[in-house]
Parts: C-alpha cells; sequence; structure tokens
C-alpha cells in the first residue's frame, strides 16, 4: 500500500470494510462479557 | 526434568537460534535493525505484541492469582478490543503515515522538540529496571524449580535474550516471538488439557466446575463500585481503557512492532487480532488456575509451595510447623470428602447442605494454609506468599516427561520475549530520540547507515548488560527497582495525555505538552502518595492512567487558551 494514501485497503476476507471490522471485533466483545456473566452465572450456587 | 525434557529445552535453543540467525542477516540501516524494513505480515506482528505482553509472570503468576482468588483478574482485558479500535482509528494510522521510528517522534511534530524529549525520557527512565524485573521474577522461579544457581538462570535469561536481540535486530526478534508465542499458546493448552486429565476419574469437567464455581473462584465479573477496587468491571473499561491505550499507543515496546507493518493495513489487523484473541487466552490460563484448586481438592498440596521457605519455616519453627502440618493434613482429608460428596450429589434435596459442607471444610482447610503462610512470613521478616510457585510445583510434581520441557520452554520464551521487546524498545529510544537527534544538530552532521547501525548494537548490549546486571543485584537492589518501576507507570496517562493533545488538539493544546505532562505526572503522584501518606486505602491503580491523561488534557487545554487570550491580547 501506498502509505500516504488516506484509505488503506479493507480488510479483506468476509470484511468488506474497516467500520465492519470494528464493529464485529465490538460485538464479539460484547458477547464475550456476556458469555463470561452466563459461565460464572452457570456454576454459582 | 528428565532426559527427555532437556532434550526439548535444547530444541527450544536451537529452534530460537536458527530463526533469529536466518531471519536477522543482512541488517544495513537503521530501518533494517529497529523496524525490520517495515516488511512485516500482521499475523508475525500480532503475535509479537501479544508475546510481548505475556511475561513469565503471566503464565506462573496468573494461574497461581486463579488458584488463590479466582477468575476476576479477566476484567483487566475487558477495554482491550475498545482500545485496540480506537488506536486502530487514531494512532495508528498516524504513526504509521509520519514514517515514524518512535512513538515520541510523532510528538515533536505537533507539540515541538522539548515535548518529544521529555516524554522519551519518561520512557526510558520508567523502563530503565524493568527489564531487570522481567529476566529476575521468572529467574527465580526456575531457580527454585530446577534448585539451579540464581545467578546462572539470570544470565540464561538476559545474557541470551541481550545477545541474539543485538545480532539480529528487529526482523529477528519479532521472528523468534512468533515462535515464542506458539510455543506459549501451545504450553497453555498442554496445562489445561493436564489438570483436566489429572482430575480422579469421579468427578467430571462439570462437577469439577461446579466445585471451583462454589467457593466463588468462577466469578469473571464484579458490579462493585467501590473505586479501591482493584477488579471490577467499571476498573476494567475506565481504568483499563486508559491502561491499555496508553500500553498499546505510547509505549515504545508495543508501538515499535506495529510500526514494522508492511502496510497500514497489516498494522491494523495486527491489533485486531490482539482484540479477537487475547480475551479467550487470558480465559484460559485463569480456567488452568481454577481447575487447579479443584485438582488439589483430591491430591494433597503441599503446605508451602515454594520448597526452599518450607524447609527454612520448619527448621525455624519445627514445633509450631508440625503441629500445623497435623491440622492441615486432618483439614485436607476432610476437604476431600466433602468435594467428593457435593461433587456426586445430582441436584437432589441435599445438595445444598453438602455444598455448605464443601464450602465450611474449605474455609478450614484455607486458614490453617494462611497460618502457614504468615509464620513463613514471620520467619522471613517480611509479607510472603506462594502465589507463584502453586503453577510450577503442579507442573514438576504432577505432569509426565516432555511435557515439563514444553511447559519449561513456554514460561522461558514468554520471559524472554518480553526482554528482547524491552532491549530493542529501549535501544530505539535512546538511539533516534537522543544520540542520532543530538549528534547530528551539534556534532558531525548526518551519520552513516552503518554508524547508525553499530549504534543500535551498542544500545541494546548497554541497556541488556544494565537490566542483567541490575537482575543480578536483586536481591539487594529490589525495594529500589521496583520503586522505580512503581514511579515509572506513574508516566503512562500523562504520555497518553500528550498523544491526545497532540491528535486532537494541534492548535490548542499541543504546543503547552511539556507543562502538561508535567502536570499530569505530579497529579498521579499525588494520587499515589496522599492516601499512603494519610494511612488509607487510595483508589485503585488501574485508574492513575485516567487521572494522568485527564490533568495532561486539561492543563494542556488550559495552557493553550490562556497562551491565546494573551496573544489576542498582546497583538490587539
Amino acid at each position: 500500500m501506498d502509505p500516504s494514501s488516506d484509505q488503506p485497503p479493507s480488510p479483506g476476507g468476509v470484511f468488506r470494510s474497516w467500520r465492519r471490522l470494528y464493529a464485529a471485533v465490538l460485538i464479539t466483545a460484547a458477547a464475550v462479557y456476556l458469555l463470561l456473566s452466563l459461565f460464572s452465572r452457570a456454576f454459582r450456587p | 526434568m528428565q532426559l527427555l525434557d532437556w532434550i526439548v529445552v535444547a530444541a527450544y535453543f536451537g529452534l530460537i537460534i536458527t530463526v533469529g540467525y536466518w531471519t536477522g542477516r543482512g541488517n544495513r540501516g537503521l530501518e533494517d535493525y529497529f523496524l525490520a524494513r517495515r516488511s512485516m505480515p500482521w499475523y508475525a506482528m500480532g503475535l509479537s505484541v501479544m508475546a510481548t505482553q505475556a511475561s513469565a509472570i503471566t503464565l506462573v503468576g496468573t494461574t497461581g492469582q486463579a488458584y488463590v482468588d479466582g477468575m476476576r483478574f479477566i476484567q483487566i482485558y475487558f477495554a482491550l478490543p475498545i482500545a485496540m479500535v480506537i488506536l486502530c482509528v487514531t494512532l495508528v494510522p498516524l504513526f504509521y503515515r509520519a514514517r515514524v521510528f518512535t512513538a515520541y517522534e510523532y510528538l515533536e511534530q505537533r507539540c515541538g522538540p522539548h515535548t518529544r524529549s521529555l516524554t522519551s525520557l519518561l520512557f526510558l527512565f520508567g523502563r530503565a529496571l524493568s527489564g531487570a524485573v522481567v529476566i529476575y521474577a521468572p529467574s527465580v522461579v526456575l531457580s527454585v524449580v530446577f534448585s539451579l544457581d540464581e545467578t546462572l538462570t539470570i544470565l540464561l535469561i538476559g545474557g541470551f535474550a541481550t545477545i541474539y536481540t543485538a545480532l539480529g535486530g528487529m526482523r529477528a526478534v519479532m521472528w523468534v516471538e512468533t515462535w515464542q508465542m506458539l510455543i506459549i499458546l501451545l504450553g497453555i493448552l498442554f496445562c489445561l488439557g493436564s489438570v483436566i486429565w489429572g482430575l480422579p476419574d469421579e468427578v467430571s469437567l462439570g462437577e469439577a466446575l461446579r466445585l471451583a464455581g462454589s467457593t466463588g473462584r468462577l466469578e469473571t465479573l464484579s458490579f462493585d463500585t467501590d473505586p479501591r477496587q482493584t477488579y471490577t468491571v467499571w476498573t476494567g473499561l475506565l481504568g483499563g481503557l486508559f491502561l491499555m491505550l496508553s500500553y498499546f499507543g505510547c509505549d515504545q515496546s508495543q508501538v515499535q512492532r506495529y510500526l514494522t507493518g508492511r502496510s497500514l493495513r497489516e498494522s491494523r489487523l495486527s491489533l485486531m487480532f490482539n482484540a479477537f484473541a487475547k480475551l479467550p487466552v487470558q480465559f484460559v490460563i485463569l480456567l488452568t488456575g481454577a481447575l487447579l484448586f479443584v485438582f488439589y481438592q483430591f491430591e494433597r498440596p503441599p503446605v508451602l509451595f515454594d520448597p526452599v521457605t518450607l524447609a527454612e519455616t520448619r527448621a525455624a519453627e519445627p514445633e509450631a510447623m508440625e503441629a500445623m502440618e497435623a491440622r492441615y493434613e486432618t483439614a485436607f482429608a476432610e476437604r476431600r470428602t466433602a468435594a467428593l460428596d457435593y461433587a456426586g450429589a445430582g441436584g437432589d434435596a441435599t445438595e445444598a447442605s453438602l455444598r455448605e459442607r464443601f464450602v465450611a471444610a474449605d474455609l478450614r482447610f484455607q486458614e490453617t494454609r494462611a497460618e502457614a503462610v504468615r509464620t513463613a512470613s514471620e520467619v522471613k521478616g517480611e509479607p510472603w506468599s506462594d502465589t507463584n510457585h502453586v503453577f510450577p510445583t503442579f507442573v514438576f510434581t504432577q505432569l509426565p516427561p516432555g511435557v515439563v520441557g514444553l511447559i519449561l520452554i513456554a514460561v522461558l520464551a514468554a520471559a524472554m520475549s518480553t526482554v528482547e521487546s524491552e532491549l530493542s524498545a529501549l535501544s530505539t529510544a535512546s538511539v533516534v530520540d537522543f544520540y542520532r537527534r543530538f549528534r547530528n544538530r551539534f556534532l558531525r552532521g548526518p551519520t552513516s547507515d552503518r554508524h547508525d547501525l553499530i549504534a543500535g548494537r551498542i544500545g541494546i548490549l548497554f541497556w541488556g548488560t544494565l537490566a542483567t546486571g541490575a537482575a543480578l543485584y536483586m536481591g539487594r537492589l529490589g525495594s529500589a527497582v521496583e520503586a522505580v518501576n512503581r514511579v515509572g507507570s506513574f508516566f503512562y496517562g500523562p504520555i497518553l495525555g500528550a498523544f491526545v493533545l497532540a491528535a486532537v488538539f494541534p492548535n490548542r493544546g499541543a504546543r503547552r505538552a511539556f507543562p502538561a505532562v508535567l502536570s499530569g505526572v505530579a497529579a498521579v503522584w499525588a494520587a499515589d502518595l496522599i492516601p499512603r501518606s494519610l494511612g488509607v486505602e487510595g483508589i485503585s491503580y488501574l485508574y492513575y492512567n485516567l487521572i494522568g491523561t485527564a490533568v495532561t488534557v486539561l492543563v494542556g487545554l488550559a495552557l493553550g487558551s490562556s497562551a491565546k487570550v494573551r496573544g489576542k491580547e498582546g497583538s490587539g
């Protein structure tokens, strides 16, 4: 990539734009918090 | 240690020497030596970033922490994905397009040369002796576990990392770290598998988790709003966000990793990889510790996990320890029976009472162990804990030959990867931000590639020798080194504040970043010192970065505004 360019190529794969990748990261993080909460609850007496 | 373990260790050293030598050939100038000619792919950068962050204490200390205290520690990483997205959108493109060698170099363009010198100096001061800690801490554990001389393990870790970092440069370091991280991940998976495998046949994984959960060790979320608590959702999301932004955005040892990317896309992807992978990895490490707790319900653990301290305490207090160990034996037998009964209870009416019996038996057992730890502390004459010995004790007493070697090289890899990154970052900052800059300006003008390369190597050898030397004298310098490290952590927030001023307020506060950073450091210092001098518990250290950043930005903006007003009055 030309480092002076303002628009780096998209991340590739299923992510067609950086915005989608960032959204996926944040949604995954939220899902992980939820899973951790469920995990703790499942084994809480 | 059996022959097979030594073969695994020898193979590890053979692998990193080969990878280091092969990938580190042909360095021609500083861009080669410090930034791998900006040619690295995202997966190597991503694994290298992860390896830099994972120290030996991550592997040994975190499992021990989960054994003793449960999995609440994971909350510290909650803000990591958010911080990574913020950095990918803001600082990473700025650094990449500015073609800088160090993060602080970028500040010169927006805030002036003094701010660059100040922030780089704060980094050097804060990190100068942390190399000693990251060499010393695993060396002590390894020397205790192997009954080796501490000097030998320090020289092995510090000396080896210094030599191949100096010879191979950044490309060698990053490819070595990529392999080291893969070894660490393999080691972590083997640990988890070994603990599950070691559970008695009559206890399933679900029952083991139920046992751990009944003592609160699987609690991952705490919504406690007390700011003095360190591991809560709020400290994780708010304090942790500023910690992660400061560490990944402004600490040269991390920034240097993603400056080596062959494109902005690769640099961003490396951080996204960490955003996805870090929490699951940390979860597995902590779960291993929590399951170790269950494993030691059925296998009697030593009353103290450090055999050397146990022998010393027995020798100093023979009668007290004998009586205590007899009580410990009884408490363990009672707890084992209670644990088996509770694990076998299948949701019937007796389950609640069996759980209560198990929790009460565990409490009695923990009290006896706490008594032993107190006696050991009294014998040593200082506060002492055996948290860091829990995991090595399991590895060396329970695991088969070969696997012991694998876990050992994972610990070695975690230790060495952190040392390598520290050394190359310290050398880059001292050579690029100070030596080359001042030599070019005041002495003989621009230098040749060869000259720069030699300066870079001398920098690494200097910092490596200092760190290894300080680690050798850590026994005597311990409190001084710890104090320097503690003060060093005060600088993260103010440095982040300088970057916020530079990136967000280039026309308002950036030119006043120098006094603003000093104010930020003073504010964090006060937040730490005042409660301690008053003898009260202060706020969690995770909030220090938030305070440092906020004060720096506010002071920078206030000074910038007043300068503008004065400027207008003067011109009007």
